[in-house]
This record gives structure tokens, C-alpha cells and sequence, in this order.
């Protein structure tokens, strides 16, 4: 045994994500990285890039503090509720939903319309594709923030840190400066992997900056795929070397917010102890606590418009509803029988299951290794989640080119490998904790009481961790069907799923086609997310040991 | 049947942790190992169950009715080991944790009468289809134990299984599980801090060193 079980996750998932930067190095040439700097729009695409992604990643973050920082030491049912719907609605779909809300002719106008805004025909400024990217930061905040949140509730209750915090109330703190002193800075250290991993997705994230970023010039990511999709081969290693100068850029970006976190913790410490009860940081809090529920509100509105949009058949400019429907055989031709959703749901299915296998079984290896110091546990993680330390528009197009110069596999198995890459790197996040974290005695009972290792692995162990096992297939089926970019890199243009084809159609201009293939992906993804949940709530109805904790 | 610990030494990284201990135990008696927190009562016991692992590092001999048990894994050691916590499994019923530990081969209704008549030594009667959460700490102490006893052990090894209890149902549990080692003549190691275990279960005591 030892440490074979992890191989087969680091030779399909680490190996080709560590390989990445050396194929496009080589395969990109010294002269294309200078020339790259030549294209024109380059340095407004690159500073599109990091202001979306830096800024969607900071409002997520402080928007989920604020909103953990209301819910402290009272009930926080409610967030841990709306938390996992949000969390498996696609980026795609979201984006499709929000474009559709703040749209010049847009829901959002329509409800204000003529009454508030004395608007009878859409105006002409436009709040969607914004020249610096400001409503791609907000799409990547909505979709970030539910991530954030559900990690860091985790956070706050293993520590002691409740009864900290009721103990500064006590002293005559208020509770959003209670929250900033105590419980803050111990969320910032428990969220420093996730923020770096949202960050690199968001500045990488080519389907939510189609839809809702600007066109000219487009953020560094998506002008990249458009150079990668060049015929020529000399505009075609412009677009690699593009990829190459987003991971740089990437790196730079997260060295100088490395730079700034660090300097916060050095204030916030001598911050915490000068005795102030009450501070502007703490109004701040409570101020983005209620910016924080309205951002969930509108996320909720940009999904309800997605639902108007698919069905309108007439939908005359200032009015708040569609003035027809269109009838249902659109569901079942486009939503439930079309290749879209058989492609999406093998995909989905497939990989989501090769991920958690390829996950548990290199979870295992690093439980047997009993690695005891910090260095040997951050190799075993940075091994897994390599996939989600380089950026996407980096590792797809190497992953393709690793292909075409040997493997040369069939687009479909191509794609798979792509998904797999993402559900076992998410896989191992959420499956480490619960794992390391389970009491080593319940297997040494198992064994004691005769029964063979595999046994009480698999009578014992993996039972007692079917939520967290099935919490981590629940969020692979989710990922795999959100994935964009490579499902359209890797599947070589031959796969069509939802997100391929909401993407197009938005970008296209049809509204209705986009909100409908949008809102059969959102369904699919919350469907398979919420299936995968229950199966442990109907397994151990019976089990309060084992009863639902959100992970 | 006896257990004889022969000459066992122990080491933590570099650290000596206790060296030279010897000591025979003959069915139904039991060994009260005590000693300060620290002392290696927990190490003794992984040692005797075969789950010392790195960092911890051991020379001597344990033996089982005179068959060396050194280099044999916890599964085919025959030793039954109970914990300061029950640790029922939290996905089984109460019969089906009393289950897991019998051995195969035998007939589901066989399985099932010598279940029920367990849970008749415990006062537990028609508990079989219990949620183990749903028993309180004394009962899952019960249940724990005969688990053990249930897979048929040559000797009983005891880690601090008291301390977690309440005070009643602590003399109450001592005097279930003397009981139990005098009906089933196992050799039994009893780890624990509180001499009062010792004394209600008419043990011999062995004090590990402070190291």
C-alpha cells in the first residue's frame, strides 16, 4: 500500500498541471513574449484583468466577513442556507442572470420604469461590459462570496472562538469591532489558500468575462483565447505567450496582495489592543453587512430574471413582466433531451466521480504517510490543488498542447481529463479536513475487533464519511458542470454543453436562447448538487451521530 | 492463557519513555497500569495492540498464551481493546456495532439470539435497533464493551474506560465489566489514573515512572 493510492492523482492531475508553464515556454518562444507586449489594448487587458479580479476577490472577502460578522453569536441559519444554492449556480449562468438584470434594457430598469426613472426606452449608458471590468467584478464577488462564507463558518466554529467573542462583548466591545478584533484575523489566515485559488479563477475566468466584461479591449484572459483561436501559427503563439504573461501577471498581483495582507495583520494586531469599544472599522462592518444582504438579494433577482427571460415571448421595453410566454416544448428539446444536457450530464457524472475516487485515494496516502511537519503537508496540498494554483487560460491550452504533440486522445477523453484535473483538486479540498480529522480510534476498534484493513476502511470509515464524501461529489458534479473553458479548448469545439452555449448565445445577442440554456444549466448544476446532499440525510435518517452539519 | 509483557522498553523520537517493564498476567486477573499523564500508559497499551507507530520506537516481547505477538497486526492479535470513549459507529444500529464485532460463519438467527442475550447481561433488552446516540453514556459503555467481547478476545485491554463516566455510573460500570472478566477468564490490562478503579475491581497495580 503506503504511498501508491496517490498516484494515479498525481500522475493525471499534478505531473500535467506542473508541466504547463515549461510546454508553453517552449512551445511560445522568447519572440512571441516580446511581441505580445505590442498587441494593441494589451496593458488596459491586463489592467482589466487584475482590477476585475483583484476587486471581485476583496468584496467578496470583505462582503463575507461583514455578513459572518452580523450573524455572530446569533442564529446564522439563514446564511448557511442561501450559502450552497449560490454556491453551485454555474459562473456562467450567474453571469447570463446578472447581465440580464443590469442591462440598459435590462429587469432591473424595467421594475424602476417609467415611475422612478421616467425612462420609456432603454438608455444609452451601460452598466454590463463597463470599460474596466466593474460589473465582472461584481459577477466574480457573487460567485466568490459563497465560497468564502462557507469556509470560513467551518473556520469559525472549529476554533474556541465563540466564547472569545462573547468575552469581548462582555468587556463593552461592540459587535462588529468584537468580530474585527477576534475572529477576523483568524478567518483571514484560514482563508489565505481559497482567496489565492479565487483570485487566480477569477483573472482566468474567460465565460464570466465574455458575458459580462468589456469587448474592446477584452480582460488578458479572454484576449489570449482569442489569439490562441488564430490559424496562423505565428498569431497562435502570440496567444500563448499571452497565457504566459497572465500567469506572470497573476503571480505579481498575489505578491503585492501577499504584501498588503501581511501589512494589515501588523496593524490589525496593535489595532486589536488599544482598548477602543467602538470603531469606524466596526461601522464599516455593519454598513457592508446590509451591502453584503442586499448582494445576496440581487444574486437571487439575477437568477429570478434568468427564469422571466426564458419563458418571455413578448416582453415590450418598460413593462415588468413579459407581455407572453413561450409555451414548455423548449424545456424538453433544449433543457432535458438535447446533446447540450447528454453531454453535460456524462461529463458532469464521469468526472465527478473519477475526481472523488482520484481525491479519497491520495487523501489516504497522505493520512498513512502521517506527515508531522508544516513543509511536508503544504508538498502533499500544493500537489492536489496545483490545478487550481495556475490559471485556467495557462493549464487548458498546455494540456491540449501536450496532446497534440503525443497523446493525441479523442476530444471527449481529452475534456474529461480536463474536468478531472478541477473535481479531484476540489475534491482534496474539501474531502482533506474531515479525513485528517476523523479519530484514527474508530479504525483501530475495527481492527482490534479482527477485521481486516480493507475492511475497516470500508464497513467503518468511509460510511462514517459518506457527508463529507458526498459534499465533495456534490461540488465536483457542480464544477464539471459550470466548466467553460475546458470543455471548449480540450473538447476541441466537438462538445456542446449548457455553458458552451449560453456563453455563445449571450454573446451573440440572442436573450432568449442564452437565459434558456443559462437556466437548464443552473438547473442541472443545482439538481446533481442538492441530489448528491441528500443521499446521506435519507442513508442515516435514523443516525443523529451522523446527523447534517453544512461542512 | 496468560499475557506476559517481557522486558518492554520504549522511546518517543530520542526520549526514554520506560524501560525494563515485565509483568505476567493470568486469565481473569487484572494489571492496573497507572501514572501521571505523560508516563507511557498509552504507548504500553498501542505497543500490546500492535499500533505503536513512528514516532514512537520499542524492543521486548508480548505474548498471548505463549504465541509471540510482536510482529503479528492488530487484526490477528485476538486482543479486545476498549477506550475512555465507547466509539460506537455512528452509522450502525446498537445490534449492528454488536454485530461488527462477531465472527463470521455463523447463522443470521444464531447472530441475532447471541445479540439479544448480550444485550440481557447489559439490562439492555430490545435495544437492538437503537441509534447509539440515542443511549446514554453509561449505556454505550456497556455496549462497547461487549462488542468487544462479543468478537471473542483472548485478553481485554482497557484504556481509561471509566473516566469519562459520571460518578454512579462509574462504580455501576466497574462492577459490569469485574463481572464480565471473571465470567470470560480473560487476562486483562487496565489503564487508568484513579486508584479507586483499582481498588473496586481487585487489581494489581503497576505504577509506570514518571520519565
Amino acid at each position: 500500500m503506503g504511498l501508491i493510492p496517490a498516484l494515479p492523482m498525481v500522475a493525471l492531475v499534478s505531473v500535467p498541471a506542473a508541466l504547463a508553464l515549461p510546454v508553453l515556454v517552449v512551445l511560445s518562444g522568447p519572440e512571441a513574449l516580446v511581441q505580445a507586449f505590442a498587441l494593441p489594448g494589451y496593458a488596459k487587458a491586463a489592467g482589466i484583468a487584475v482590477i476585475s479580479a483583484g476587486l471581485g476577490t476583496v468584496l467578496a472577502l470583505v462582503l463575507a466577513v461583514a455578513l459572518l460578522s452580523g450573524v455572530a453569536g446569533r442564529s446564522d441559519r439563514w446564511l448557511r442556507l442561501s450559502m450552497p444554492p449560490l454556491l453551485a449556480t454555474p459562473h456562467a449562468a450567474m453571469a447570463v442572470g446578472l447581465a440580464f438584470l443590469i442591462a440598459p434594457s435590462g429587469w432591473l430598469i424595467r421594475l424602476l420604469s417609467p415611475w422612478a426613472t421616467g425612462l420609456d426606452r432603454p438608455p444609452l449608458f451601460s452598466m454590463v461590459q463597463d470599460p474596466w471590468g466593474l460589473s465582472l467584478a461584481v459577477g466574480l464577488a457573487i460567485k466568490e462570496l459563497p465560497f468564502f462564507v462557507l469556509l470560513a463558518l467551518s473556520a469559525t466554529r472549529r476554533d474556541s472562538l465563540q466564547p472569545a467573542f462573547r468575552a469581548a462583548i462582555s468587556l463593552g466591545y461592540d459587535r462588529h469591532t468584537a468580530f474585527a478584533k477576534i475572529i477576523a484575523p483568524h478567518l483571514l489566515k484560514a482563508l489565505n489558500l481559497p482567496i489565492v485559488i479565487a483570485f487566480i479563477y477569477g483573472i482566468s475566468a474567460v465565460d464570466m468575462a465574455s458575458v459580462l466584461g468589456p469587448t474592446t479591449p477584452p480582460p488578458l484572459s479572454v484576449l489570449a483565447l482569442n489569439q490562441v483561436s488564430d490559424p496562423s501559427a505565428e498569431g497562435w503563439r502570440l496567444g500563448l505567450a499571452l497565457s504566459l504573461h497572465l500567469t506572470v501577471l497573476t503571480f505579481a498581483a498575489l505578491l503585492i496582495l501577499g504584501g498588503l495582507v501581511a501589512t494589515m495583520r501588523a496593524v490589525a494586531g496593535r489595532w486589536a489592543s488599544n482598548g477602543n469599544r467602538r470603531s469606524l472599522v466596526g461601522t464599516a462592518l455593519a454598513a457592508a453587512s446590509l451591502v453584503g444582504r442586499g448582494t445576496l438579494v440581487f444574486a437571487v433577482l439575477a437568477l429570478l430574471s434568468l427564469l422571466l427571460w426564458a419563458f418571455a415571448q413578448r416582453w415590450r421595453f418598460p413593462a415588468p413582466w413579459p407581455q407572453s410566454w413561450t409555451g414548455l416544448d423548449w424545456v424538453w428539446a433544449r433543457g432535458l433531451m438535447s446533446v447540450e444536457s447528454l453531454n453535460t450530464l456524462w461529463l458532469a457524472l464521469a468526472s465527478a466521480l473519477i475526481g472523488l475516487l482520484l481525491a479519497l485515494a491520495f487523501v489516504l496516502a497522505e493520512r498513512q504517510a502521517r506527515t508531522v511537519t508544516t513543509r511536508g503537508a503544504m508538498a502533499w496540498s500544493g500537489l492536489a490543488v496545483l490545478p487550481l494554483l495556475i490559471p485556467q487560460m495557462t493549464l487548458i491550452p498546455a494540456l491540449l498542447l501536450i496532446d497534440l504533440n503525443g497523446l493525441r486522445l479523442p476530444p471527449w477523453m481529452l475534456a474529461l481529463w480536463g474536468h478531472v484535473m478541477f473535481t479531484a483538486a476540489y475534491g482534496y479540498l474539501t474531502l482533506r479536513g474531515p479525513i485528517m480529522a476523523l479519530d484514527p480510534r474508530y479504525r483501530q476498534v475495527a481492527l482490534a475487533l479482527g477485521r481486516p484493513r480493507w475492511q475497516a476502511l470500508l464497513l467503518v470509515e468511509l460510511p462514517i464519511l459518506l457527508r463529507p464524501i458526498m459534499a465533495s461529489l456534490a461540488i465536483g458534479l457542480s464544477v464539471s458542470v459550470a466548466a467553460y473553458l475546458s470543455t471548449l479548448t480540450l473538447g476541441q469545439g466537438r462538445i456542446e454543453t449548457f455553458t458552451i452555449e449560453a456563453v455563445s448565445a449571450a454573446s451573440g445577442g440572442s436573450r432568449r436562447t442564452a437565459a434558456q440554456f443559462a437556466l437548464a444549466q443552473a438547473f442541472w448544476a443545482l439538481l446533481f448538487f442538492f441530489s448528491a446532499l441528500s443521499v446521506p440525510d435519507l442513508l442515516y435518517r435514523r443516525r443523529r451521530g451522523l446527523a447534517a452539519h453544512v461542512a | 492463557m496468560s499475557l506476559d509483557l517481557i522486558n518492554l522498553s520504549a522511546h518517543i523520537g530520542a526520549e526514554p519513555l520506560f524501560s525494563g517493564v515485565s509483568q505476567s498476567i493470568d486469565p481473569g486477573h487484572i494489571l492496573a497500569v497507572m501514572g501521571p499523564s505523560g508516563s507511557g500508559k498509552t504507548t504500553l497499551l498501542n505497543i500490546i495492540g500492535g499500533f505503536a507507530a513512528s514516532p514512537v520506537r520499542w524492543t521486548g516481547e508480548v505474548q498471548l498464551a505463549g504465541r509471540r505477538l510482536n510482529s503479528l497486526p492488530p487484526q490477528r492479535r485476538r486482543l479486545g481493546l476498549v477506550f475512555q470513549t465507547p466509539l460506537l459507529f455512528p452509522h450502525l444500529s446498537v445490534g449492528q456495532n454488536l454485530g461488527f464485532g462477531m465472527p463470521s460463519g455463523q447463522s443470521a438467527v444464531l447472530r441475532q439470539a447471541t445479540i439479544e442475550q448480550a444485550l440481557s447481561t447489559a439490562g439492555l433488552t430490545g435495544f437492538a435497533d437503537r441509534d447509539p446516540e440515542s443511549l446514554s453514556g453509561g449505556q454505550r459503555a456497556r455496549i462497547s464493551l461487549l462488542r468487544t467481547l462479543l468478537s471473542q478476545p483472548d485478553a481485554l485491554l482497557l484504556d481509561e474506560p471509566f473516566s469519562a463516566l459520571d460518578e454512579a455510573t462509574k462504580a455501576d460500570m466497574r462492577a459490569f465489566t469485574a463481572a464480565q472478566i471473571r465470567n470470560t477468564a480473560l487476562p486483562t490490562i487496565l489503564v487508568t489514573h484513579d486508584p479507586r478503579d483499582a481498588e473496586a475491581m481487585d487489581a494489581r497495580r503497576f505504577h509506570l515512572p514518571p520519565s
